[in-house]
């Protein structure tokens, strides 16, 4: 129902931004590839000496040769810069990892959402949402509403009353930094080309067996030269996305590696605002960017180095109170306005309420 | 779920050691490839602890000589760049050497370094087996004799490998497929 509203505003959605950067990323890198323009691919990417370089690619050429190259460097230390200036930025807008394991498993994908969707149908609470709230939903709101204030506002008040009535945030599973498996994995990608002396996780990871089908592809028709290289690395990549399912937050090194390298990120990450979000200026108990985020992370959070920059709480957020750039909204003072104005939110605080029971019990339902 | 953790993580790195290590016995010392690498590559073992398998050097090559390992090369092979001068010849323009992120294509001087050096295969050359053939003699480097025959032999020390001669040889590119692409003059590791 939140899709079905943001598509009757002008402005795109970031998942809509999102996904014309992707596409048009790799029509460039396609066009690129098969056209001998030599720009690349996401291993490094650039015109001519001017290039970016995968980070992990080349932090392991160094613990594989044991070498220091300048130019390399070079590079990494403005690879590193940028990372540290977006974070996992790469992970929900460029990566073609994510997009390609809801191609191959569909009907998994974005669980966390999905979930809110089914349910806000299932509560039929949905079925109001388009049509203005009738008194007798406004009366309900209210109700809920003041349900959740803190003791000492009376419930007459709950909606001008912006000191009280605010709810702690939710936080998320993931919020803060945690060291977990992936970074395991990194930590093995390391040693293991500093034991073999060539970059060992080079051979089997999926962005580069991604290009490497794409090459293959390229050299059979335009060169005819198929090879194995046409079924084994696209079987190998099918493998790592489909199999072990979970590759982004289980295993993936260099989402490891970007989370890490997200030190203090405050300009490009969801900012809430407060005077806006039901759940910090009404004490509605909405939980809708937490339960909508693929990472399991809660914006309200400050610090939070696994946020891939998706925009998907932005686009979610029921009084658009999130945004990515952090434009500084004014704040919007009348709260039962905005409950009217946005009827969405009746159905995104169900699904929220609805919802929360399962989030709570499993991580993996979130983290899938 | 700390459990889960530590198995996945495990698992993991197992995987990547295990992974390393049966390529590396697999390949042996490197023997399992004769292939020819991009110019400033020929320390093969450098060469393989930089080349992250990103591709630019094939695209950027203005000639085409630079093409790419397939599975069949062996997983350790696979997707590292290699000469085919069936495609066009090595003009020594470094746009690779340039181009190449992580320098596993070092600074390359065609007057001294090599690719390689070209072998004559008399059984397939022209001028060998029937004679009036002289589509090799085009070597810049005069690294390309002919004797009173008009048969070619190469100058080991002039020839870098620049692989002109491959390109020009017209020996099994018309004629019927034998199950090997060879022609009859054809640069091979130095």
């Amino acid at each position: 129902m939140t899709e079905k509203e943001v598509k009757k505003s002008s402005r795109p959605t970031v998942t809509q931004v999102r996904t014309a950067v992707l596409i048009v990323a790799f029509v460039g890198i396609a066009v690129g590839l098969a056209f001998h323009i030599g720009w690349g691919t996401l291993s490094s990417m650039g015109i001519g000496a001017i290039a970016a370089i995968c980070p992990l690619g080349a932090l392991e050429t160094f613990v594989a040769s044991k070498t220091l190259i300048p130019r390399m460097v070079i590079a990494l230390i403005a690879v590193v810069v940028i990372a540290i200036l977006v974070g996992r930025m790469f992970c929900s807008w460029i990566c073609p990892v994510p997009p390609l394991s809801k191609f191959f498993r569909p009907g998994k994908k974005d669980k966390a959402g999905e979930k809110n969707a089914e349910k806000t149908a299932e509560n039929g609470a949905s079925g109001a949402v388009a049509a203005p709230l009738t008194a007798e939903e406004q009366a309900t709101l209210k109700a809920a509403t003041s349900h959740h204030h803190e003791e000492g506002c009376s419930s007459e008040k709950g909606h001008h009353c912006g000191a009280c009535g605010s709810l702690s945030p939710v936080g998320g599973k993931r919020d803060g930094r945690k060291i977990d498996s992936r970074h395991w994995v990194l930590g093995g990608s390391l040693v293991s080309a500093a034991i073999f002396g060539f970059p060992v996780f080079c051979l089997i990871c999926p962005i580069g067996l991604v290009f490497a089908t794409a090459i293959a592809v390229v050299r059979a028709v335009g060169y005819q030269e198929p090879t194995w290289s046409l079924l084994i690395f696209p079987a190998i990549l099918i493998v790592e996305l489909v199999v072990l399912r979970k590759w982004c937050h289980k295993f993936c090194p260099m989402g490891a590696l970007l989370s890490l390298l997200n030190w203090g990120n405050n300009k490009i990450r969801p900012k809430v605002n407060e005077e806006v979000c039901l759940r910090s200026a009404k004490g509605t108990d909405c939980q809708v960017c937490v339960n909508v985020c693929p990472e399991g992370l809660d914006p309200h959070s400050k610090h939070i180095p696994e946020c891939t920059k998706c925009g998907l709480c932005v686009d979610a957020c029921p009084s658009k109170a999130i945004s990515l750039l952090g434009r500084s909204k004014k704040p919007v003072l009348a709260g039962s306005e905005v409950a009217v104005k946005k009827p969405a939110f009746v159905g995104s605080e169900s699904a929220a309420k609805t919802t929360t029971p399962d989030l709570g019990d499993d991580a993996d339902l979130v983290l899938d | 779920m700390e459990r889960r953790t530590f198995l996945y993580g495990a698992g993991g790195c197992a995987v990547l050691l295990a992974l390393g290590g049966t390529v590396k016995v697999l390949d042996g010392n490197g023997e399992a490839s004769d292939a020819l690498r991009p110019p400033g590559g020929q320390d093969e073992d450098r060469f393989r602890s930089l080349c992250i398998r990103c591709d630019k050097c094939r695209t950027v090559c203005p000639e085409d000589c630079v093409s790419v390992s397939s599975i069949e090369d062996g997983l350790l092979n696979a997707r590292l760049p290699r000469l085919d001068f069936h495609q066009g010849k090595c003009t020594f323009c470094d746009l690779c050497i340039e181009a190449c992120p992580t320098g596993a294509l070092e600074a390359f001087d065609p007057a001294s370094d090599k690719i390689g050096i070209a072998v004559v295969d008399p059984d397939r050359c022209i001028a060998y087996v029937s004679g009036s053939c002289d589509r090799c003699d085009v070597c810049e480097y005069d690294a390309i004799v002919f004797d009173e025959m008009k048969r070619p032999s190469v100058v080991e020390e002039k020839c870098n490998g620049c692989g002109a001669c491959t390109e020009a040889c017209t020996a099994n590119v018309f004629l019927s497929f034998d199950g090997d692409r060879r022609r009859a003059i054809e640069v091979v590791r130095a």
